[in-house]
């Protein structure tokens, strides 16, 4: 089959690889339909995710129909027309059974490395490194999903791909940053970056009851997607010397109740403090560039709650902890429970509430995801969101 | 899950897993002392000859991680030149003590229960190649070894408490040997059973041995604790996670390779840190 695999900083190609095979008794294989590049494989790509190895197939936002069920699926049929979540769980653990789905005791076969990193390790993923446990990714033409009498759920005929294909990771993503925040009925949300995972925070925290919701990015066609569609007020930080200031304005000086940071480790800035987070980053003295997650703490209101959706892998400094214990705030992350929205989400499209598919910019083919890769990190030609087609 | 602990037996330990502790530690004290002494001249040459092999490897990738590679099996014959200087070293000196525990999301009657089938346990310990039962308590042991090769022991059992504890230790003739026991206890509120696992052995190949062991993924304390964790996976999923098998571009890279690009990403990820303090 064809995969789009990764060689490196800068440098994913299509290759012909083998088929994926049943390998274990809950095992499923599904042929891809659409599977799409999320703003975490651009973490990969730019090659700030250790423990990748050349030729790792990327991918973990896909969907597509089962061809072949291991012996002990009983839930699935070959045909079914399913989507998958990112995170793989295996519903037995103690995590899963709580609902802690992304932090699955058993679903990642490195779980030693992720141990000496994290001191615990999470769920395997999908295409993400080899400290998320190694597993060949979704962009290809078919796709091995462990556990697929666990995740996978199965999608109506009726409702076309581009609406339900976001339900692998950037909606419920964005739908659990929005309910880490609590919203009670006046708060006003602050969100930081307005790629897709930052587009449907916005949404998802009108749909939990927010009053208002302000978004921050600098790129126009982003900040238009939130204004337009989102009904969110917009800030251009490239256009705004102190966006605290603003925040204060904007929420009659009681700061935002929720601040999400929906940017993550590669977060741009204009501040001093994000060029010497670029610089520690390019020489590797630390993974993660926090301008944002640092702006967020500043900004949020007494007893308000800083919620992360966007990726951190390592240890960063200077945070303003004295800021964030003064003002008694919350803090709430970590990877997506996908499993727990997949249901009440797929509802709410069938329900017409929210129709995933706005934020698709960009279609093409899994022969051009090189191409796509490129795009989508430049943010040429206002690419939002690519789906590929295998 | 706990550290492994390189230090000598202490009672108080023993009595953490549950076991009599004056029985263990002296049949303890009493096998590791007559392993040693049967410790065999091809033994000690190990290391030199193995640490020369490797280090030659290791140069000639002329890369940091062959450096690496080559500086630790430099370690290695140094090692092993001094041990048989010295190969009249106290007693305990080349005893491992590894102490692991892990929650299993099950009732301590079903934990124990897959544990005590021992015949089974190969097919979930990866680094065992069979267990046979030779009854009246007593069974055959065949592990695999650094460097591809394999060790074997009996064992007897010396407790067994239903749902409680069981403990065993090696008997006769072995390059390892053993004294271990295994611990059930419940879980608070219905989170399952905490399964506690004490082992002690000498080291065939030494202290050093075991750190270039280390690189080749065998690292006794990480044996352990994979095994665990796959003891774990079987019981509450059915099934052992894993990408062996799967699709991706090219061959995989060798165990070598992958554990090479691990230790120098470790070393990354640790400087990170030390930057960052």
């Amino acid at each position: 089959m064809r995969a789009l695999t990764w060689h490196g900083t800068g440098d994913v190609r299509v290759d012909n690889v083998p088929d994926p095979a049943i390998i274990n008794p809950r095992d499923a294989i599904v042929r891809i339909t659409s599977t799409a590049i999320c703003g975490s494989d651009l973490h990969i790509y730019d090659g700030y995710i250790p423990t990748m190895e050349p030729g790792d197939i990327l991918g973990h936002e896909f969907m597509g129909e089962v061809v072949e069920v291991g012996k002990n699926v009983g839930n699935l049929q070959v045909g079914d027309r399913v989507v998958v979540p990112f995170a793989i769980a295996c519903g037995s653990c103690y995590y899963c059974q709580h609902e802690l789905w992304s932090l699955c005791d058993n679903s990642n076969p490195n779980a030693a490395l992720a141990d000496r990193f994290y001191g615990y390790s999470g769920a395997g993923l999908y295409g993400y490194s080899h400290l998320y446990g190694g597993y060949a990714g979704g962009q290809a033409e078919y796709a091995r999903v462990p556990f697929a009498d666990v995740g996978p759920l199965k999608i109506p005929d009726n409702l076309p791909d581009d609406q339900v294909l976001f339900l692998t990771d950037i909606f419920p993503t964005g739908y659990m940053a929005a309910e880490n925040c609590n919203i009670k009925p006046g708060d006003i949300v602050a969100v930081w970056g307005c790629g897709p995972v930052g587009q449907f925070a916005i949404r998802s925290a009108y749909l939990l009851g927010a009053e208002k919701v302000i978004a921050i990015d600098r790129f126009p066609e982003r900040l238009r997607m939130a204004a337009e569609g989102g009904n969110a007020i917009t800030i251009n930080y490239a256009e705004t010397p102190d966006i605290v200031q603003a925040l204060k304005d904007l929420t009659g000086g009681r700061g935002p109740d929720a601040c999400i940071d929906a940017a993550g480790m590669e977060a741009h800035g204009t501040g001093i403090d994000s060029w010497t987070d670029r610089a520690k980053q390019v020489s590797r003295v630390q993974f993660d560039r926090p301008h944002v997650l640092r702006e967020a703490i500043q900004a949020c209101g007494k007893g308000g709650t800083v919620s992360i959706a966007g990726v951190y892998a390592g240890y960063i400094d200077h945070m303003p902890m004295g800021v964030a214990f003064a003002k008694g705030l919350t803090f709430k992350m970590g990877q997506t429970h996908v499993h727990r929205y997949l249901r009440p989400l797929l509802d709410r499209i069938e329900h017409g509430d929210i129709d995933p598919s706005f934020v698709v910019t960009h279609r093409l083919s899994l022969d051009e995801a090189p191409h796509a890769y490129e795009i989508f990190r430049d943010k040429q030609d206002d690419c939002i969101k690519v789906v590929l087609t295998p | 899950m706990s550290e492994m602990r390189h230090d000598g037996t202490s009672p108080e330990r023993l009595a953490r897993v549950g076991v009599s502790s004056d029985a263990v530690t002296d049949q303890h004290q009493r096998a590791v002392r007559s392993g040693r002494h049967r410790a065999s001249t091809t033994i000690r040459w190990l290391p030199i000859i193995s640490g020369i092999a490797v280090a030659g490897y290791g140069l000639s990738r002329r890369s940091k991680s062959g450096l690496l590679l080559a500086s630790v099996a430099g370690g290695a014959v140094t090692y092993g030149i001094g041990r048989r200087r010295a190969h009249d070293a106290p007693d305990g000196e080349h005893s491992i003590r590894i102490e692991k525990v892990i929650t299993i999301n099950k009732p301590v009657e079903e934990v124990y229960r897959a544990w005590s089938k021992v015949t089974d346990l190969p097919r979930i310990l990866s680094h065992l190649q069979s267990v046979t039962d030779l009854g009246q308590g007593k069974s055959h042991w065949v592990a695999n070894a650094p460097l591809g090769k394999t060790v074997e022991w009996d064992a007897e059992t010396m407790v067994d408490q239903e749902n409680r504890v069981i403990s065993w230790r090696s008997t006769g003739e072995t390059a390892v040997q053993n004294v271990g026991a295994v611990r059930f206890q419940e879980a608070p509120n219905g989170r399952g059973t905490e399964l506690r696992v004490r082992i002690e052995y000498n080291v065939p190949f030494g202290t050093v041995g075991s750190a270039v062991a280390k690189l080749f993924g065998e690292e006794p304390g990480q044996q352990v604790e994979d095994d665990l964790r796959r003891f774990k996976q079987m019981l509450e999923t059915g099934e052992v996670a894993t990408t062996e098998g799967q699709s991706r571009a090219g061959s995989p890279s060798s165990r070598m390779d992958a554990g090479m690009d691990k230790v120098r990403q470790f070393a990354d990820a640790a400087a990170s840190v030390v930057g960052n303090r």
